[in-house]
């Protein structure tokens, strides 16, 4: 029995891009028309072939097949081209060159609430977004109970839903589309809305429908829920696959190599960030073991390691760095400076700087670190660095956590160990 | 139990494009649950809701009256002026209703057809049915208006039904070509206004076609709606000129704009997402 579900060969998607201009000129529609063998010559071209300045391949060169009731990841950063690959296997935008078969009806969550109206009721959207989605009629009454019982939403079904809180508004959208009857489930980052709670209820949802024996296809930043849901991952890079494995691996070479804002930055003394008086020169996540790492366990502490050459100094420059998770809250700050210490650096040295973060602090999630340095009295800032470097704080306690209240996911955007007395 | 699956087949598209007018037949709840979201949040924003459809057109008729009727001293094929341009505004309204409604159908709901995948044609399909509803209103108040001015219609009537089809036939053709241009040229959203009153007064609503000898009356019939108004006219108020040439024109080149119209769409659809 042939149970591939989707199979992509050579998939490639070309973007033109016209400075400023979004729509095609009338002009040089109306050239093509008065010249249709210029136009022709140039529409035989074979498309891999041509490689105008012009346009950008969002993908290229894809080929791989899914097997039904396969869950796979799809890795990469902004951009790599994931989400172009899933509106080409959507149907909603048509591949340059490729081909793509799948089989089987598709379900695609790009995003949370297509189609809602903020005018409509709960019930009525409910229906519209249902209806935008593929569902029939009956399909959507049958499952009306289910949906607004899922999105705890009972009591407002008859409000329109331009008076929902956001929560509500997600919660309901999501509900729609997560009862949809499909063989094949495409979601893109669609969990980041809604509370934790809710967040772990859709994965739990995801994961019922997965192990119904069908295809899922997942997008998502947040690595962790990946590796939860995912057997297979996909890394993608440029357009292009750089990895087909599974998911622990890809989700390990991501991390190290391929993620937005890495675990470690070195530059060159000519090319460092910073003004005459100081030059940053190097900043490392560590863990306790002064390895330098991308993934740090919530559990262990984390060490910030930064390495800046002081040139010139009026006042002792001050370290400043800042804590950020991935929902851009900033979580704590802190800086190097005690008063009653007398600074003992001098011009021309370089100095090592270490920040000890405790463990038991962070929540899972990525954690982006902000560094500045500041003349302290003058305000002045020799090095202002958003997004210097990141790393991924995750659970390593494995299995065992499913014991936990919590589950894999505490709420909170910290997640300290308080202790408990009796 | 083995089930048929249903296969999709992702590639470039090239040469004559499908119709795949199935798809869309498939897709009629969401033809008429698009239309009905749109009627809906219509009659709860708007104070005056279902009253538009009579005034717009109404007001219309008396401007025309006055200004056509009474000062320019129009002929009317020897029925009341302002019945006379009403019974034309009732199917215009429509006409120009669909082609505003469908010039926006695809750009409005861009970040649907970015993030949902369901046949395209449904929009400017049902930015069009929006304005049946309307029609029937204005419809309604050009029987009172009979009823008024003592016309009686004719056998006629019963060619009725045809002529609100060629209306259909015909707003949907030119509303298909507008949302599909309206894609690619942004350009076209300005020129539409325009169009529309160039259009009008190329149309006979505010005079009678009888004014021009045949041929030229048939070949006038070239512009669809001019087909339909002389219909209307024949049908309701059984004007004495047969409209026989007019109409198999008009059908004909209503028909054809349709037709070629799904072409087109059809042609440019696999690129809307990249250019919404």
């Amino acid at each position: 029995m042939n149970n591939i579900s989707i199979k992509l060969e050579n998939i490639g998607k070309r973007y033109q891009i016209r400075r400023g201009q979004r729509y095609g000129t009338l002009k040089e529609t109306i050239n093509r028309i008065i010249n249709p063998f210029h136009y022709r010559k140039k529409r035989n071209y074979d498309p891999v072939d041509s490689d105008k300045t012009d346009t950008i391949w969002a993908v290229r060169d894809i080929s791989f097949s899914i097997n039904q009731g396969e869950i796979v990841g799809l890795v990469g950063r902004n951009g790599a081209g994931k989400s172009t690959l899933l509106k080409i296997i959507a149907g909603i935008t048509t591949p340059t060159c490729g081909k793509a078969v799948i089989e089987g009806k598709i379900g695609c969550l790009l995003e949370v609430g297509a189609g809602f109206h903020p005018f409509l009721s709960g019930r009525e959207n409910v229906f519209l977004s249902g209806s935008i989605l593929g569902l029939s009629r009956a399909e959507i009454k049958k499952k009306f109970d289910e949906i607004v019982a899922f999105a705890e939403v009972e009591s407002f079904i008859d409000t329109q839903v331009k008076y929902y809180s956001s929560g509500m508004y997600a919660r309901l959208a999501f509900a729609v589309a997560a009862h949809m009857v499909v063989d094949i489930l495409i979601v893109d980052e669609v969990l980041s809305v809604g509370d934790i709670a809710f967040q772990k209820k859709c994965l739990g949802k995801i994961d019922d429908v997965a192990n119904d024996g069908r295809t899922v296809l997942f997008v998502s930043h947040n690595m962790a829920a990946i590796q939860r849901l995912c057997n297979r991952g996909v890394l993608f890079h440029n357009g292009k696959i750089i990895m087909d494995s599974n998911i622990d691996s890809i989700v390990s070479k991501y991390l190290d190599n391929y993620c937005d804002v890495p675990a470690k930055r070195v530059w060159p003394y000519s090319d460092a960030p910073g003004d005459d008086h100081v030059k940053l020169l190097s900043i490392r996540v560590l863990n306790s073991k002064d390895d330098s790492v991308q993934t740090i366990d919530i559990h262990e502490s984390v060490r910030i390691e930064i390495v800046y050459h002081v040139k010139k100094i009026h006042q002792p420059p001050v370290v400043i760095i800042h804590f950020i998770n991935e929902q851009w809250l900033h979580l704590f700050s802190t800086h190097d400076f005690y008063p009653k210490k007398a600074s003992t650096i001098k011009e021309n040295q370089e100095v090592c700087k270490i920040c000890n973060v405790p463990g038991n602090l962070f929540n899972q999630g990525r954690i982006y670190i902000h560094i500045e340095i500041i003349n302290h009295l003058s305000k002045k800032n020799h090095v202002n660095l958003k997004e210097a470097v990141s790393f991924e704080a995750i659970d390593q306690r494995g299995l065992e956590e499913m014991e936990d209240p919590f589950g894999t996911q505490w709420p909170g955007v910290i997640r300290p160990a308080l202790t408990w007395e009796m | 139990m083995p089930i048929q699956k249903k296969i999709h087949i992702r590639k470039p598209s090239h040469g004559w494009p499908k119709l795949n007018l199935r798809e869309v037949w498939e897709s009629r709840e969401l033809l008429v649950i698009l239309a009905w979201r749109d009627i809906s949040v219509r009659y709860k924003q708007t104070l005056l809701g279902g009253l538009w459809a009579v005034i717009q057109p109404f007001v219309t008729m008396i401007i025309f009256s006055i200004v056509f009727g009474k000062l320019a001293q129009i002929p009317s094929d020897d029925i009341p002026y302002p019945i006379f341009s009403y019974t034309a505004l009732v199917p215009w309204s429509f006409f120009v209703n669909a082609l505003n409604k469908s010039s926006l159908s695809l750009i409005s709901n861009s970040n649907l057809i970015n993030k949902v995948y369901f046949p395209r044609l449904v929009l400017p399909l049902s930015a069009v049915m929006v304005g049946t509803i309307d029609f029937f209103v204005a419809f309604f108040m050009l029987l009172i208006m009979m009823i008024f001015f003592g016309i009686l219609p004719t056998v006629a009537i019963l060619f009725l039904p045809f002529f609100i089809l060629l209306t259909l036939i015909t707003s949907l053709g030119i509303g298909i070509w507008i949302a599909t241009l309206n894609v690619k040229f942004y350009d076209f959203q300005n020129a539409l206004p325009f169009m529309i009153q160039a259009w009008m007064f190329a149309t006979p609503i505010a005079y009678p076609s009888s004014l021009l000898e045949e041929p030229w009356r048939s070949i006038y019939g070239l512009n669809p709606m001019a087909g339909v108004v002389e219909g209307f006219r024949w049908a309701l108020l059984g004007t004495e000129t047969s409209p026989g040439g007019i109409l198999i024109v008009s059908s004909i080149s209503a028909c054809v704009i349709l037709i070629a119209g799904m072409y087109f769409f059809k042609r440019v659809e696999p690129t809307f997402a990249d250019f919404l």
